[in-house]
């Protein structure tokens, strides 16, 4: 028990008097203290006054002990704590918190001009969600005592994905932790001394020299615009935001989605998710960017004389409905992408049950990194449908029947992987790969399927050979379930509106199933759920307890290897830059 | 045996200065005159007083020879040792008196010192352990390990031996807390980072008399519980690190480091860090830091080094000078050293005498002695005429102790009490050329710099504070900095994380509290009363003394001074730069150019 500010607190696990007061509801300024980061006692905010104890100690970095007595919160310490602020304030830009002017202007002109030097109100990528702000705004402080210093250091754009505006910082050291105590790499440091300190690197190199991970954790944590994400820095605050998983690897990282004009803008680290608010960097920077991207098949497509045609659902799904009835059910095989959710799968699994046919394989992508999106679930999926491993095709075999109908891309996956050019992961461009599936590819060369069904995300040589296209949403844009590598199911939801006039994968295929005369048997994904939930919790589940109870797992893990950077076959460095740059780095 | 021994220093300061080829020159012509024999040359450790180095020392006549220069050994040689003829012009001479004086006992720098902690430094030869042994040493130790570690923390505490690193902390205490401290292995440390600028107790000791501090530091670990030792050294010191390391060399070779020392069951050992030349690593916790491989930044405390210090451990941190006591200490008894100096705060504190005063170089005198008789009976006053203005102790950390205070004691909380600080223990005199902004301004962008940037306060705060005090010194002040000032001195010293923040403000709130006027000279009439800051003063010739010699003229850089040969010359204040170089070069017989303020 001790005593904050005339309040009886008990304190119920041992920690600083910041935890024990938060605990309690009693606020305390800070900026650089962060949860998950070990205490670094510098921004002095937290300042507070213990009976019996000199001067000032900081909450942060006092342990709380009993029968202290303590106050956080008089005239004395907000006097203090507003000198000190008004220091930081002295370099910091801060027009849009302190000029006479900036409610109006947050109000009337809120159109950021993209300049790279940040010196006033509208310029700062952060200002919306700025920490600094908040303490200000707490404290009151209504103007600074002293000359504006402006660092006018450059903003430094070099290294794909965030920027990183020093002008900005206020050195918490947030970033440095978080670089060294949390994903291990120790990218960022302090240096200088006196007033010249900065955040750099070492020897002021690169950080793609540096080895950096480009995981984002760094600007996840900063309280200012000094570090932004390139690509969404001037979007300002999403309109809604949703919590869901990432579908690009089979851990299945907590992602918070930020959709704003209907579009998804960002996705952020879930530190309520079992990742403990950590990413790598596609979860991190890419799969905004690899949504919108103008590579996404947009609508049904239909071969005509040799032409692709854009035409409406209803003709693209009884076209694939009437292809399919030309094949025997041996001729017909099936092969499902490990990014499918298990909706997709297991409707799919369905359709090939109701064609009769055997022939399916799984395009897995668990030879690099995690596995595909839904590795697990697609896998225990087919499981329970009576395909093991053993009675399982190869995609490979299954491209060389007749009818094909393929959720991915297969250059990456699957046939093409001993061709030269595809094999590295390097996608051939459009063109070469346009053949894709027959010249490209070393094993079906010589045979082409007759007909191929291609239900995906995005334009591939795979899509371009096709007989139909069905342009599938991917896994941010739809609601479903995923499993992850440690056997537990998690939810996807979909978070923008759907791209284009793209579908939900199991939507598409039970339509086809409709059109082929079966029952309707699903109205809505979670009828999808129903059918198979129960026959997966009926299987082993793998033992991780030991790993996962480890705060910092996956920093760790992702430091030994680095996920597949594919999604469907499709290899993601071929539709953002920044990516292939940091795949040719790491 | 010999019949005389020559002690030539060999010290940093005596070495950079030709000692060591002064020594080699000794040795050859003593060879050549036949007197290898019957004179024995011997290096040693820093004598104190290196602004007379070279200095030889010749025994047993105790003749104390200085400024020594190559050529003069033939002379020593000849006269000296074989005529048996004191050399009159290599003496020392007094400076209020003139007199020349032979016996370095009768030097008024010695003779007001009393040398505990540098008792060995200048009279055994640092690189021979069995020097240090004739002279006393490691009979501590001994003494040490027929006692249990409480005994030995007991007759610490009971000497009243305080930290010299500067805060002042009960040595004792502190050794005591960290032998209570749950965790294992524990540490001791040797904190040999002397960081302040013109401060050289530290290195001069280790150069000196490095198995004291051996010793001092294989007793506190003895004491501790502690089987590891660091000792931190700042890389600019490369002759104390070399020394050190071969007294750790000689001491495990004679058992008194290493396994078993001295046939005990106690096993200890010491290793050298090097730092890299931080001000802030004489903190604790960013010394620790540093040890460790980290940047050397500040950790807030608690926890205190004692709970959780090097590699997480309980570890105790001392000065070079406090782990120095701790042999007098033991082998001379508690009772012994707490009759020295004031009670409450025994023993001796050493200093760095420098500045504008006679006889510059370490002093040692008991704790409590009046700062006006480290400076008038021991430093031999300010030279030159001029008058005691104050007097910085403390580094620049500390702050000024104004002339009319200067019987003050010199102890910890005495100098606290005058707002400055024992420090770790430098001693600048400042004379009436000193101006106290300029002053403050300059220490100011020493602590400004040597921040090391983790916390607002002392990254902003000093250098807000350098601003305003260099818009005072160019004329631009306003009479609201000066609250300004304070406000700033307060928030650093009450928001810094560490030390280094908490007492960088010093020297601006001392030269305010007591020198305030002189402040308010340079805002409200700009005027710089001491003639120092540029931008107040001016160059002007008098008429009536200038001869038109011309010397001034030439010497100008930027060809502002005119006027005939034998003439009155002008200077042109357009062009002036204000240099000083006239006023340097005028002939001392005519001083016709003259400094003005408004």
């Amino acid at each position: 028990m001790l005593k904050i500010d005339g309040k009886e607190v008990e304190i119920k696990k041992s920690g600083t008097i910041l935890e024990v007061a938060r605990d309690a509801d009693i606020y305390i300024p800070t900026l650089c203290t962060l949860k998950e980061l070990p205490a670094f006692g510098a921004c002095r905010l937290c300042l507070v006054k213990i009976e019996g104890m000199r001067g000032y100690p900081p909450a942060c970095t006092t342990p709380a002990s009993d029968g202290m007595v303590i106050t956080t919160n008089d005239e004395e310490l907000n006097d203090l704590r507003r000198k000190i602020l008004e220091l930081l304030l002295s370099e910091h830009p801060n027009s849009c918190i302190l000029c006479e002017d900036a409610e109006t202007c947050a109000k009337y002109r809120t159109c950021p001009m993209k300049v790279g030097q940040i010196t006033g109100c509208q310029l700062c990528p952060n200002k919306e969600h700025c920490e600094l702000k908040d303490v200000i705004e707490y404290l009151g402080i209504e103007k600074v005592d002293y000359d504006f210093e402006y660092k006018d250091m450059d903003v430094e754009r070099s290294d794909p994905f965030f920027d990183r505006d020093y002008n900005l910082c206020i050195l918490c050291g947030r970033c440095v932790r978080v670089c060294e105590d949390i994903r291990g790499m120790g990218v960022l440091a302090f240096t200088n001394r006196g007033h010249e300190t900065r955040i750099d690197t070492s020897f002021g190199k690169s950080h793609l020299e540096l080895g950096c991970k480009f995981c984002g954790a760094c600007v996840d944590v900063c309280p200012t615009g000094a570090l932004s994400a390139r690509a969404t820095k001037w979007h300002g605050e999403p309109d809604a935001t949703v919590s869901t998983v990432c579908g690009l690897c089979n851990i299945n990282c907590g992602i918070v989605a930020g959709v704003k004009w209907g579009k998804l803008v960002e996705t952020t680290p879930d530190s309520d998710s079992y990742t403990n608010g950590q990413l790598c960097v596609l979860g991190r920077f890419c799969i905004a960017t690899i949504t919108n991207h103008f590579e996404r098949l947009k609508y049904p497509l239909v071969r005509k004389d040799d032409w692709l045609i854009p035409v409406d659902w209803d003709e693209a799904v009884e076209s694939a409905v009437e292809g399919l009835k030309n094949y025997q059910p041996q001729d017909v095989g099936f092969i499902l992408s490990s990014d499918l959710s298990n909706e997709a799968a297991f409707t799919l699994l369905e359709l090939a049950r109701a064609l009769g046919t055997e022939n399916i394989a799984i395009a897995s992508d668990a030879s690099s990194g995690f596995g595909g999106g839904n590795e697990s679930g697609v896998s225990a999926l087919c499981q329970l449908s009576g395909f093991d491993e053993e009675k399982l095709m190869k995609p490979e075999e299954i491209a060389g029947l007749k009818a094909v109908y393929t959720t991915q891309h297969l250059a990456a996956g699957g046939i093409a992987t001993d061709s030269g050019a595809a094999a590295g992961g390097v996608d051939t461009d459009g063109s070469a790969a346009a053949d894709g599936i027959a010249t490209g590819g070393g094993v079906a060369t010589s045979e082409k399927p007759e007909f191929l069904i291609v239900q995906d995300v995005f334009e591939s040589g795979t899509s371009k050979a096709a007989s139909i296209v069905l342009p599938a949403l991917s896994f941010i844009e739809t609601d479903g379930t995923t499993v992850s590598f440690d056997g537990t199911l998690r939810i996807l939801r979909a978070a923008p509106e759907p791209y284009a006039r793209a579908r939900p994968d199991w939507k598409i295929t039970n339509d086809i199933l409709k059109g082929l005369g079966k029952e309707a048997i699903f109205e809505t994904h979670e009828d999808v759920r129903s059918a198979f939930e129960n026959g997966l919790k009926e299987l082993p589940q793998p033992e991780l307890q030991d790993l996962l109870s480890e705060k910092n797992w996956l920093p760790k893990m992702l430091k030994e290897r680095n996920p597949s950077f594919s999604y469907r076959g499709v290899d993601l460095t071929r539709l953002m830059d920044d990516l292939k740059t940091v795949w040719e780095a790491v | 045996m010999p019949e005389r021994t020559i002690l030539i220093c060999r010290g940093t300061g005596c070495v950079s200065s030709k000692s060591p080829e002064i020594m080699e020159e000794l040795e050859n012509l003593l060879e050549v005159h036949g007197l290898a024999e019957k004179v024995e040359v011997k290096q040693t450790g820093c004598h104190g007083f290196c602004q007379r180095g070279p200095i030889l020392i010749i025994e047993p006549d105790d003749i104390f020879y200085c400024e020594v220069k190559v050529e003069d050994v033939q002379e020593i040689i000849e006269t000296h040792l074989e005529k048996g003829e004191v050399i009159d012009r290599l003496l020392y001479t007094d400076p209020q008196t003139g007199q020349h004086v032979p016996n370095y006992k009768d030097i008024m720098f010695y003779k007001n010192q009393q040398r505990v902690i540098l008792q060995n430094c200048g009279h055994i030869d640092p690189e021979k352990i069995d020097d240090y042994i004739s002279a006393g040493g490691y009979v501590a130790l001994e003494k040490t390990l027929a006692m249990t570690p409480e005994e030995v923390i007991d007759v610490v505490s009971k000497s009243g031996l305080r930290g010299r690193g500067g805060a002042g902390f009960p040595t004792g205490k502190k050794w005591q807390f960290c032998r209570n401290a749950e965790g294992e292995p524990k540490y001791v440390i040797c904190n040999a980072d002397e960081g302040d600028p013109g401060a050289f107790m530290d290195r001069s000791i280790l150069e000196a008399d490095p198995h004291a501090v051996l010793e001092g530091l294989v007793i506190a670990g003895y004491a501790i519980g502690a089987s590891h030792g660091y000792i931190y050294v700042r890389a600019e010191y490369p002759l104390a690190i070399e020394r050190f390391a071969y007294a750790l060399e000689t001491a495990r070779e004679r058992g008194y480091l290493g396994r078993d020392i001295m046939g005990q069951d106690f096993s200890f050992d010491i290793e050298i860090k090097k730092g890299a030349g931080a001000f802030v690593c004489g903190e604790e916790t960013a010394l620790m830091a540093s040890i460790m491989g980290k940047r050397g930044m500040p950790t807030p405390r608690p926890p205190y080094p004692a709970m959780s210090g090097v590699w997480g451990k309980p570890t105790n941190i001392n000065n070079v000078k406090t782990l120095a006591s701790i042999p007098v200490i033991l082998s001379k008894g508690a009772d012994w050293f707490a009759s020295i100096g004031l009670e409450g705060c025994s023993g001796t504190a050493v200093f760095a005498l420098t500045g504008k005063v006679a006889n510059s170089g370490l002093v040692e005198v008991p704790m409590g002695t009046p700062l006006n008789k480290i400076i008038f009976d021991i430093g031999g006053g300010v030279p030159d005429g001029k008058t005691f203005k104050a007097a910085q102790t403390g580094g620049p950390s500390g702050g000024c102790i104004p002339a009319k205070d200067g019987e003050i004691n010199v102890d910890f909380e005495s100098l606290a009490a005058a707002g400055s600080i024992m420090g770790s223990g430098g001693l600048i005199v400042l004379d009436e050329d000193t101006c106290m902004v300029d002053l403050s301004h300059y220490f100011l962008s020493f602590t400004m710099e040597e921040s090391c940037g983790k916390c607002p306060p002392c990254r902003i705060g000093t250098k807000r504070m350098h601003e305003i005090l260099g818009k005072i010194k160019a004329g631009r002040g306003e009479p609201s900095d000066l609250q300004k000032l304070e406000e700033l001195a307060y928030t650093i010293k009450n928001g810094s994380l560490c030390a280094l923040g908490g007492t960088a403000p010093n020297p601006v709130l001392t030269t305010l509290r007591y020198f305030r006027e002189e402040y308010e000279e340079h805002i409200n009439n700009k005027r710089c009363p001491a003639l120092v800051c540029k931008d107040l003063i001016w160059y002007t010739i008098n008429p009536e003394k200038c001869i038109g010699c011309g010397i001034c003229a030439r010497k100008c850089p930027v060809g502002a001074i005119s006027g005939e040969k034998k003439e009155v010359h002008v200077i042109d204040h357009e062009k002036c730069i204000k240099c000083g170089i006239c006023f340097q070069s005028c002939p001392p017989k005519v001083k016709a150019v003259e400094k003005k303020t408004n």
